[in-house]
């Protein structure tokens, strides 16, 4: 079954990555714009595999999911480090 | 498993969420903020995921609905808000701008009533003089003027009665930043009746272009003494020719002609002057230097041409600087005049000290001149004296001989004329006549004597003609002539070799006469006589000698054998008037010569030799 709420969120995190494309150049100075966009990308993937996880091999897509979920989580940490550690290097 | 996944993604949000707590300030603090949400969205969902791994979700139960409702409008807020940044961003930037410019813009702004009271003020005036609104309003603006500006002050603002109503003053201020320039733009504002209500009052802090311009000015100031003291000018000229600008001090010098054309005021010239140097630092923009002379001035001048580098109205424009080199030209010229006549001063003591040097090398020479030909006459004194000295003995000899010789006969004339006085009264013929023949022998030989002495006294004043003599020819003359005379004889002749002589041939004919006839009559008692004629030369000398093995003489008596009438053997043993090497000797000294004669005793023969001084050296 296809939940309202999971098409939402997909269509939203792919506005998110389409946004980054179009914008990549003013956005390259952003500090640890890298890190968090590959976090956006596999929120993206884990949204999708949300999605088809209702159709087939729900168990497998299903941890895959959530393997995607927590590079994302993995890469949204190291994005925030990265902030931190910049901060602390222009102190 | 998903529930350790999920719990480890919980963990790692967390501390994500920690790190982004913490980092309060960043460069996109709204994009942050979003990203804060989509930590906490994605906190409530690992947590409802981990809760429910953990069998503890019922805590959540109430919210869950919420949550599954509002995670995606959290996501779409998200994304709204991240766009909504992107889009806005410049917007924000320009609010910032216009914040900032608005909080730090320095304008100035009053309104004062026609009494100069405040009726407005904007904060960046009150920030300006450190005082709140409320303090000023109401209050007069002058005190707030430097005391020395506060007269121009009101007398500009007395502009504001009249058209165009407005004014521009300089003033300075005592501000929260210390005594500041302000520069007021006031402009009075009236009611429909004309009466001035207010006034509106705009100011900019213009100490900085002040003190740039006081710093321009006193520059200029320096520059124009640097310039004035180096007796140079300064001047801008635009690349056709017009005088922009020259220095207060150099128009003082040669007149303002700024506005007019360089050549045109200096050269009367229509045209630019060949030797400017303008046209060369405008094609290559190195920078000239040309002496030039100001016809109109009659002023050297030295310029250094130099392009500056920014235009003026479209046009290039070179700097001169113009160094007025007329004195020092003038200078020189005297140096060099001077230096001109020190030459020729110099060459004039030169000269005179040539001549003296020639003078004095002259009197010099001469000196020497005069000191050998003293020597010279000494020599010649002594010699004449000598000369003298043998002439006074001689004559003193030739006297006592003259006298002792001519007395003999007189003596025999006088005892035999008494003999005759006698004979003649006593009647005896025959010693009469013998005592005449004694008379006329007497007479005879006195005539003799006579004639020998005229002979010598003509020897002495006969003039020498000096000449190449052949001596040999006239020795062996002489020899022929007495071999005839002494045929009985047995005379051996030996003639050797002989040069010619410098001499007077019928003196010297006569000394070798003399001295050859001398041998034969001296070796007449020998059997057998040798005469030998001969010649012995030296570097200086001719020396001739006649050598002969006759009776000789005894050499303490030599000295007497030269002088007249001096006879060392009696007439009797050897005739003759003792006057032939009287004669020999006068000849020879005629002719600077020596005559002598050796013998090694009488009986033993003896050699008569004379000298002649060589004229040349013949060999």
């Amino acid at each position: 079954m296809v939940q309202e709420n999971e098409i939402i969120t997909f269509l939203l995190f792919a506005l998110v990555v389409i946004f980054y494309f179009i914008n990549r150049q003013k956005l390259s100075g952003f500090p640890g714009i890298k890190y968090f966009l590959i976090s956006i990308v596999f929120l993206l993937i884990s949204s999708i595999l949300t999605i088809i996880e209702g159709f087939f091999f729900e168990e497998i897509i299903n941890t895959a999911e959530h393997i995607t979920r927590l590079v994302s989580t993995v890469m949204l940490f190291v994005w925030a480090y990265s902030l931190r550690a910049k901060k602390g290097s222009a102190k | 498993m998903i529930g350790y996944i999920d719990f480890l993604c919980l963990i790692f949000t967390v501390m994500s969420g920690i790190f982004m707590v913490r980092i309060k300030k960043v460069k996109l603090p709204l994009f942050l903020n979003v990203t804060k949400i989509l930590f906490l969205l994605l906190f409530f969902h690992y947590l409802s995921n981990s809760l429910e791994w953990l069998g503890i979700s019922d805590i959540l139960d109430p919210y869950e609905d919420f949550i599954e409702l509002f995670e995606p409008y959290f996501l779409f807020m998200i994304v709204y808000l991240f766009i909504a940044e992107k889009s806005g961003e410049s917007l924000k930037a320009s609010e910032e701008k216009y914040r900032l410019l608005i909080e730090n813009q320095d304008t100035l702004v009053v309104k004062i009533d026609p009494e100069g009271r405040f009726i407005y003020v904007s904060p960046s005036y009150c920030k300006a003089f450190g005082k709140k609104e409320e303090e000023l309003l109401g209050q007069k603006f002058l005190p707030l003027v430097h005391e020395e500006d506060i007269g121009p002050t009101l007398m500009e603002m007395e502009k504001l009665y009249s058209p165009p109503y407005s004014c521009y003053i300089e003033q300075r201020a005592m501000t929260v930043k210390g005594s500041r320039w302000l520069g007021w733009a006031d402009k009075a504002v009236f009611d429909k009746d004309g009466k001035m209500i207010e006034i509106i009052g705009v100011a900019h802090d213009v100490t900085e272009r002040k003190n740039n311009d006081n710093e321009i000015k006193n520059l200029k100031t320096q520059f124009e003494y640097v310039l004035g003291a180096t007796n140079t000018g300064f001047d801008l000229i635009d690349e056709d020719y017009n005088v922009l600008y020259i220095d207060p001090m150099w128009a003082k010098v040669l007149g303002d002609y700024s506005g007019k054309k360089c050549y045109e005021y200096f050269m009367d010239r229509e045209e630019p002057c060949l030797t400017c140097g303008i046209p060369s630092v405008l094609k290559t923009g190195n920078t000239e230097v040309t002496e030039e002379y100001l016809v109109k001035e009659d002023r050297h001048i030295v310029v250094h041409t130099i392009l500056l580098k920014e235009k003026v109205n479209g046009k290039r424009v070179v700097a001169e600087f113009n160094i007025d080199i007329t004195e020092r030209k003038k200078k020189v010229h005297d140096l060099r005049q001077a230096l001109d006549d020190l030459k020729k001063s110099r060459l004039a003591e030169l000269n005179l000290i040539e001549d003296l040097k020639f003078e004095i090398n002259e009197k010099e020479e001469a000196r020497l001149e005069i000191k050998k030909l003293n020597d010279t006459l000494e020599k010649r004194v002594e010699e004449r004296t000598r000369e003298l000295e043998l002439s006074n003995r001689e004559l003193e000899a030739f006297s006592y001989s003259v006298s002792h010789d001519l007395r003999a006969p007189l003596r025999h004339i006088l005892g035999f004329t008494v003999l005759l006085n006698d004979a003649v009264q006593n009647g005896t013929i025959q010693d009469a006549v013998h005592d005449i023949e004694k008379i006329r022998e007497s007479a005879e030989s006195m005539g003799g004597l006579i004639d020998d002495l005229l002979n010598y006294s003509r020897t002495g004043r006969t003039e020498i003609n000096v000449g190449t003599v052949k001596m040999k020819e006239i020795v062996l003359e002489i020899k022929e002539r007495m071999m005839n005379e002494n045929q009985s004889r047995d005379i051996e002749w030996i003639v050797r070799n002989m040069p010619d002589a410098e001499c007077d041939e019928n003196l010297i004919r006569t000394v070798w006469l003399n001295i050859i006839d001398n041998a034969v009559k001296y070796t007449s008692k020998k059997d057998k006589a040798v005469i030998e004629i001969g010649f012995e030369e030296t570097d200086r000398t001719y020396g001739y000698f006649v050598k002969d093995n006759g009776a000789g003489f005894d050499m303490k008596y030599s000295d007497k054998l030269f002088g007249v009438f001096q006879r060392l053997h009696s007439k009797n043993e050897f005739p003759g008037t003792g006057i032939g090497l009287a004669n020999v000797r006068r000849i020879i000294s005629r002719h600077r010569g020596t005559v002598n004669a050796v013998s090694e005793g009488e009986g033993k023969g003896a050699c008569f030799y004379f000298i002649l001084p060589v004229k040349e050296n013949i060999k």
